[in-house]
């Protein structure tokens, strides 16, 4: 009787830390799960923060827009948002054309293609950036509309 | 059953501890790992100082030879420039690479390579603050306007990186000489 009394305090201890340590750990993962993993480029810079490292000048002439990346960040791809009369549309720069390079334009490239903008006004571009994800390695992130060049059509 | 009483009690204090450490610990676990990527890291910027100055040129229509004086009007050594032109009055924005169009015969020195023109052909050798250069490019079609757009190594750290200076961005409209 007097063994079994000694032992049952530190098993309920024991068993005690167990349990919590397995709520917490069920907890951590639920918290992960509902906050988006973090999408990082460059010594693991959140991409959020290097979208306003972008530079990039754009234009619309003869119905071509042309782009050139200006800064020091490669863009993988561009997305217009082309406003109309109380809506928009949006459209992935370079989807199917060969002269689109692959891996995005890197510093100092341009690239020029036509683009149809029959009744719009405006048009928005906005870059398109590649990361990482521990998950799921790599992974496209659209940097924000503040981020993106406004082109207003005549 | 005095001493049963306080050895319980003295448990308790601890699990206690136990549990506000645990918590602790994966509380800031949490908050770290959800932080750690907003701290902003150093970023590959190109100095304020650095500009590219389009001296003079001589732009040939009918050869479509086009000879450009560079002088580096800045305070920091570049290496080279992307060179894109336009074909047309209309386009606000030059998007035709010119840099495969660097003929070295008739150049003062230099090399194209990844869409860059360097002033040297030998590696890591820059344009010095106010040194001029001369090139020239070959063209196979008629031009409008030319930009260039300075770029420079600079170390960070152990490595060098190569800078694209795209505030230094110069643009000048040919006409034919």
């Amino acid at each position: 009787m007097e063994n079994k009394r000694g032992i049952s305090p530190v098993v309920a201890t024991v068993l005690l830390i167990a349990i919590v340590i397995v709520i917490a750990l069920i907890v951590f993962v639920w918290f992960k799960g509902i906050t988006d993993e973090a999408i990082t480029k460059f010594d693991n810079t959140n991409i959020k923060l290097v979208c306003d490292q972008v530079s990039f000048s754009a234009d619309y002439s003869n119905g071509n827009i042309l782009i050139s990346n200006d800064g020091n960040v490669p863009i993988y791809k561009f997305k217009a948002k082309l406003f109309g009369a109380g809506s928009y549309s949006t459209v992935v720069i370079g989807t199917n054309n060969p002269d689109w390079p692959a891996q995005g334009l890197n510093q100092g490239d341009a690239f020029s293609e036509s683009l149809d903008t029959t009744g719009m006004n405006k048009i928005l571009l906005i870059p398109v950036l590649i990361g990482k994800t521990e998950s799921e390695g790599k992974k496209s992130y659209t940097c924000e509309d503040r981020y993106g060049r406004e082109i207003i059509l005549d | 059953m005095l001493k049963k009483r306080k050895n319980k009690r003295g448990l308790s204090v601890v699990i206690g501890y136990v549990l506000l450490i645990t918590f602790g610990i994966i509380l800031s676990v949490i908050v770290y790992n959800y932080l750690k990527t907003y701290v902003p890291s150093e970023t590959t910027q190109c100095p304020a100082g650095v500009s590219i100055f389009l001296k003079d040129y001589n732009y040939n229509c009918s050869s479509k030879e086009l000879n450009l004086t560079l002088k580096n009007n800045g305070k920091f050594n570049i290496e080279g420039y992307f060179i894109r032109a336009t074909n047309s009055s209309s386009d606000n924005l030059a998007t035709i690479n010119l840099d495969n169009y660097f003929n070295f015969d008739k150049s003062q020195d230099g090399r194209n390579a990844t869409g860059v023109v360097y002033f040297h052909k030998q590696v890591n050798v820059s344009l010095k603050s106010n040194e001029d250069f001369f090139q020239v490019f070959d063209l196979d079609k008629q031009i409008y306007s030319i930009e260039l757009i300075p770029i420079r190594f600079q170390k960070e750290g152990s490595t060098q990186k190569f800078v694209s200076c795209g505030d230094a961005k110069v643009r000048e409209v040919l006409t034919c000489s």
